[in-house]
């Protein structure tokens, strides 16, 4: 079930009024959670369970065995690494094997070796990407002393699995989650009217704007590039940056909201990447707990900046090749990365890290428009059809006959928009008529008449459950 | 709707980012003032989409297209047969067009039905047909059947919550749906309460416009959809002795009426036709195997439409031409069995003079 479907809200209204009723028992409440945790990942497939109570179970035995052993003790690093391995071993597995089976199929083929083997189509679980990660920081916080090992598995399980951002993040650190779990939350206004502030926006964001602009983006992306224009292939890329943002922030949005319902305070994830002015702002506002996890858990163990440049580069570019991967079993994800890796990489070299050679203006245009061309590979089926668009950009290419309506090309207007107003940049509004409550409940009655009647009946599942 | 979109991202994003709830407000209060924007929001959005026409497109506003583009092919008087699947499989539109104009007749035939179409919905869409064809239908052919009569809401056992569903029960539908789940359009209490139950679910959507403007288009310029395909592959085997029994199982007809709120439907709807300037109605059914669908049609031709053209294929010549290999499935028709019964129907419609004298030449 996904967030914006009749179902969801009938599971959490009966979620929400057991888990508050139980207000009295933290125990119970952490139970019913976990329970529906269970529900909610198994309503996508009931199969997909025995897989993470197997990643759940590792994370929890590698960090209970690590608390028995003293830090720097050989069979405790040994058992971390078996432990961080099984888990990337799951994740390899079923996210990964029929790509390199294929990839390494294709390559020696083309070398004139005949290999036997072929992909056998694994099915990929909904939110492995996600939950993965999650177990792994588990995993590596304990050994770090930044969270005591749980006995408990209940609540490993429960931060693994917790539903609100188990399919599609954010992924949640498990030192700021687990002293969650032992507070007992207080029932307040001001935490359901706070969580629902975040649900609404990222209401708005998914289901009123990112599956409406879809039609702009698949009739193009999805059929033969030929038969469109150049304006249309342009303008079918900007449609598909704002509706990435639009569905993955919205979801991550509506995560953070579901879970204040339940008094977990989750951190957020997108801070408005369209309005930053350089690759490495870009990188700390979007998808902001992936990029963070890939600093903590990857970049800085490879040695981060501490080296010379070109080690610094080196880890720069691992890390987005690999964040890049981890977005799709497919070439034209670790395309989408390593473009990534050599734009902060050049960043770097061209700007160290501080000061610009140019101003604030021309600086946002060059990353948003590299953000935009970045885009093309990570959306196109193909890198044939990544070129076919890339040049259309450049004018190079024989423009096809159909076009996209030019309403497309108001669609950065929403984006600054969103980002001006997220930002606070077109006015602060502490004080205005939309804190008066008739203002309120009024236009937030005239807001949901509105929504429903651009609510998508046919619900698109979310961009990001792909990953 | 490309504008639409945007103007209401721009509002949605304000809205959105804007909206804070004040800790001075009351429920009661606050409820009052959501629930009248709301209605504010739902009324604007139902006069803008009426206005402009726009709708959440379905297979059955490109039949409506495709009979509104054949009617304005010619001059050439219309007649309209107006059904559910058994028409959709068993009227080749075009021809019997040819067939006619072979014998004299300058009608064009013009198909409106589409599966699982209810009383209501074809109501509906005989309506808009109506309002938008360049000329008035010189007859109407509507076809009866138990089906639609003992189940009015006949969508939700084929697609529940679907475009068509939730476009079907306007506040009108939906009483008439309602009398005909009174009528026996539902069996059983946990029936009764499902139907209705969905009724309401869906009431409850059309009312609040759900979806209107996401999967909206005006419906003018929804592509056209041709109402017979002419299906060549069964969907059922049905064994040789059963297609036998029961396509030589003769029954006398006994006059009878249908349910009340069928009958009611369709004398309104005669009411509205003659209105609208339709002198000739009838009414038909294409052939079934199972005799007991037969027998119902045939005997409201009897009884409540006895004074009517009424032409039911119960006709024994006609079902022995149509006991062989000639069935999708039992009740609707494959390619060759439509071609038989397109024959035979012609020869009942002429005879029936509902057509009036030739114009052609022969």
């Amino acid at each position: 079930m996904i967030f914006t479907e009749p179902i969801f809200f009938l599971f959490l209204a009966f979620t929400f009024s057991t888990y508050w009723f139980l207000r009295k028992h933290r125990e119970l409440q952490l139970f019913l959670l976990l329970g529906a945790s269970a529900v909610f990942y198994g309503w996508w497939d009931a199969r997909f369970l025995a897989l993470i109570t197997f990643v759940i179970l590792v994370s929890w035995v590698t960090a209970l065995f690590a608390k028995t052993r003293p830090a720097g003790e050989k069979t405790r690093r040994l058992v971390l690494t078996l432990g961080i391995a099984v888990c990337l071993a799951v994740l390899g597995i079923f996210k990964y094997f029929d790509f390199f089976a294929e990839s390494s199929h294709a390559m020696l083929s083309a070398l004139g070796f005949n290999p036997g083997w072929t992909a056998v189509n694994i099915l990929l679980p909904v939110g492995i990407s996600f939950y993965v990660f999650q177990a792994i920081s588990y995993i590596v916080d304990t050994a770090r002393g930044d969270l005591a090992a749980e006995p408990r598995i209940s609540r490993v399980a429960l931060y693994i699995a917790f539903f609100p951002q188990l399919v599609a993040g954010p992924i949640v650190r498990a030192a700021s989650f687990f002293p969650q779990m032992d507070r007992t939350p207080k029932f307040s206004r001001a935490l359901l009217a706070s969580g629902f502030k975040a649900f609404l926006l990222g209401f708005i964001y998914k289901a009123g704007l990112a599956d409406n602009l879809a039609p702009f983006v698949d009739p193009v992306y999805n059929d033969d590039l030929s038969n469109w224009s150049n304006s249309a292939l342009i303008g079918a890329t900007i449609a598909f940056a704002a509706q990435i943002y639009f569905d993955f922030a919205g979801y991550s949005l509506m995560a953070i909201g579901v879970a204040r319902w339940f008094g977990f305070f989750i951190p957020k994830n997108f801070e408005y990447p369209y309005a930053s002015s350089d690759l490495a702002d870009f990188w700390r506002r979007w998808h902001i707990s992936l990029s963070s996890w890939l600093r903590d858990y990857l970049y800085i163990p490879l040695g981060g900046n501490r080296g010379s440049n070109l080690m610094t580069y080196r880890n720069l570019m691992a890390t987005m090749v690999l964040g890049g991967l981890w977005h799709g079993a497919a070439w034209t994800f670790v395309a989408w990365g390593a473009m990534h890796g050599a734009g902060l990489a050049v960043h770097r070299y061209l700007f160290g890290r501080a000061g610009r050679w140019i101003g604030v203006a021309a600086s946002l245009i060059v990353t948003q428009l590299f953000v935009l061309l970045t885009w093309v590979p990570f959306r196109a089926d193909s890198f044939d059809d990544a070129m076919n668009v890339w040049f259309a950009f450049t004018g190079l290419r024989e423009s096809g006959p159909n076009m996209l309506p030019a309403a497309v090309w108001f669609i950065p207007l929403l984006l600054a928009l969103d980002a001006a107003l997220g930002r606070k940049r077109l006015v602060n509004l502490k004080k205005t008529a939309f804190g008066n409550p008739l203002a309120y409940w009024g236009g937030l009655g005239v807001l949901v008449g509105l929504l429903l009647a651009f609510y998508p009946l046919d619900a698109q599942p979310f961009v990001y459950f792909q990953f | 709707m490309n504008w639409v979109f945007i103007l209401f991202a721009v509002v949605a994003l304000a809205f959105g980012h804007l909206l804070r709830v004040s800790n001075r407000s009351s429920l009661l209060l606050g409820f009052g003032t959501f629930l009248a924007g709301l209605i504010a929001s739902i009324a604007l959005v139902r006069v803008f989409t009426e206005r402009a026409d726009i709708v959440r497109a379905t297979g059955f506003d490109g039949i409506l297209n495709h009979g509104l583009e054949r009617a304005a092919m010619d001059d050439a008087p219309i007649i309209v047969f107006s059904g559910a699947s058994y028409s959709r499989n068993g009227i080749d539109a075009d021809r019997l067009t040819t067939l006619l104009r072979a014998r004299g007749y300058p009608h064009r035939v013009i198909n409106l039905s589409m599966e699982a179409g209810s009383l209501m919905e074809r109501r509906e869409y005989i309506e808009l047909f109506m309002e938008r064809s360049p000329k008035t239908p010189d007859t109407f052919f509507i076809e009866i059947a138990h089906e639609t009569d003992y189940k009015p809401a006949f969508i939700f056992g084929n697609s529940k919550f679907s475009n068509r569903a939730i476009n079907q029960f306007d506040v009108n539908a939906t009483a008439w749906t309602l009398a005909g789940f009174k009528d026996g359009g539902c069996v059983g209490l946990a029936d009764c309460i499902k139907q209705i139950g969905l009724l309401g679910a869906h009431a409850v959507l059309n009312t609040m416009n759900i979806g209107v403007l996401s999967q909206g288009e005006p419906r003018s310029e929804v592509d056209t959809l041709k109402p017979y395909e002419g299906p060549t592959e069964a969907r059922d085997d049905i064994p040789a002795g059963e297609r036998n029994a029961s396509l030589s199982a003769g029954k006398a007809r006994e006059a009878q009426d249908g349910p009340n709120w069928a009958l009611s439907v369709r004398q309104l709807q005669r009411e509205y036709l003659s209105t609208k300037g339709v002198e000739k109605i009838g009414y038909y059914f294409p052939p079934v195997v199972p005799e007991d669908l037969r027998t119902y049609s045939a005997s409201l031709c009897e009884g409540e439409l006895s004074a009517f053209t009424c032409i039911v294929a119960d006709d024994p010549t006609l079902l022995a031409k149509l006991d062989q290999p000639v069935w999708q499935d039992r009740t609707h028709l494959l390619a060759d069995g439509a071609k038989i019964y397109g024959d035979w129907l012609i020869e009942e419609l002429i005879a029936s003079g509902i057509l009036g004298p030739e114009e052609i030449a022969p």
